[in-house]
């Protein structure tokens, strides 16, 4: 017995295999990125790299399940490692204190995910991973709503052009309020998406396709994208 | 022809209706579109997307899969051909 037998026959040996090989890259260790980064290690990703240069602030308790009261005001990365490192010894995490900006030279990798929480954060990681023809899932959450794409370089729209220009935090009221369920809702189909696209079973992702959650009524629909221009 | 037009998130929740089908005997700007889905929907529609002549920043508006603002914005010419989409997207994490 190990710890993948419950979900390993899943994939098959092969896929679980090209998952196991997979090295992926979480932008942000805060409400998505603490479930993201949770399925992945327990999941069987090997090498995770963690980008994130916050600390742990009490309204962040409400939905960023990495972390409890004792880790108030430390460094969200190095708890979220100790963490990860508690629940799956087996992973090697590689954790950057920073957060990505345009003069970021991405580690080599093979899927990013976005865990970010701003559109400007975003437009920046899409101009790194579409540069480096990196495929990254997209997930945003605010209220009782979210959504989640997943961009694969000159297959589908780039996340600019999906999305033009978005408010800063800022100009948007400078603080998102956001229902706990939803957030883990939306992190979850985002480490699936991780998941598979590793494990190479490709046909069904969000790719060219725009799901949006909300929790309010409990609506799951998928949005069609047009191909890239 | 009948153009739906499909409302998600903070749209669906203030104006009650998840789908708004306008009835129309002739492709019509999207700017037009809009009025008729605020008459079936209830006031306040076209100033939650519209911010004078503009697409409100925060909106997303797709036709066909496609973000307006790249094309003809609110010029853009519906048919009921097109998957129409209003929503602002949520940019929390």
């Amino acid at each position: 017995m190990d710890r993948y037998d419950r979900h390993r026959p899943l994939f098959g040996e092969e896929a679980f295999e090209r998952l196991r090989r997979c090295r992926i890259l979480v932008a942000g260790a805060g409400g998505l990125g603490s479930t993201v980064l949770q399925l992945l290690a327990r999941g069987g990703f090997h090498d995770i790299y963690i980008y994130d240069d916050a600390n742990i602030d009490l309204p962040d308790l409400n939905r960023q399940l990495l972390y409890d009261t004792r880790h108030l005001g430390r460094s969200k990365l190095e708890v979220a490692c100790e963490v990860l490192r508690d629940i799956n010894p087996d992973a090697t995490l590689h954790g950057v204190p920073e957060r990505i900006t345009a003069s970021t030279i991405l580690p080599d990798v093979d899927i990013v995910v976005d865990a970010l929480d701003t559109f400007e954060a975003r437009s920046v990681l899409d101009d790194l991973c579409h540069g480096r023809r990196i495929p990254w899932i997209h997930g945003g959450v605010s209220d009782f709503f979210g959504q989640v794409t997943t961009f694969v370089p000159g297959v589908t729209q780039r996340f600019r052009e999906l999305f033009g220009s978005m408010p800063s935090l800022e100009a948007a009221g400078g603080v998102h309020t956001i229902y706990p369920p939803v957030v883990t809702a939306v992190a979850s189909v985002m480490a699936s998406e991780a998941f598979m696209l590793a494990g190479g079973n490709t046909g069904n992702l969000l790719t060219g396709r725009l799901l949006t959650i909300d929790l309010r009524v409990n609506a799951f629909e998928c949005i069609e994208l047009a191909p890239p221009r | 022809m009948i153009i739906r037009v499909r409302l998600f998130s903070l749209l669906r929740s203030k104006f009650g209706r998840s789908v708004v089908d306008v009835e129309t005997d002739r492709p019509i700007p999207l700017r037009e579109l809009i009025t008729q889905v605020e008459s079936r929907a209830g006031p306040g529609l076209v100033g939650e997307l519209i911010d004078g002549e503009k697409i409100r920043k925060g909106t997303l508006l797709l036709v066909g899969g496609r973000n307006v603002i790249f094309g003809d914005g609110l010029d853009t010419i519906v048919d009921g051909t097109q998957e129409i989409c209003f929503f602002p997207p949520s940019g929390g994490g």
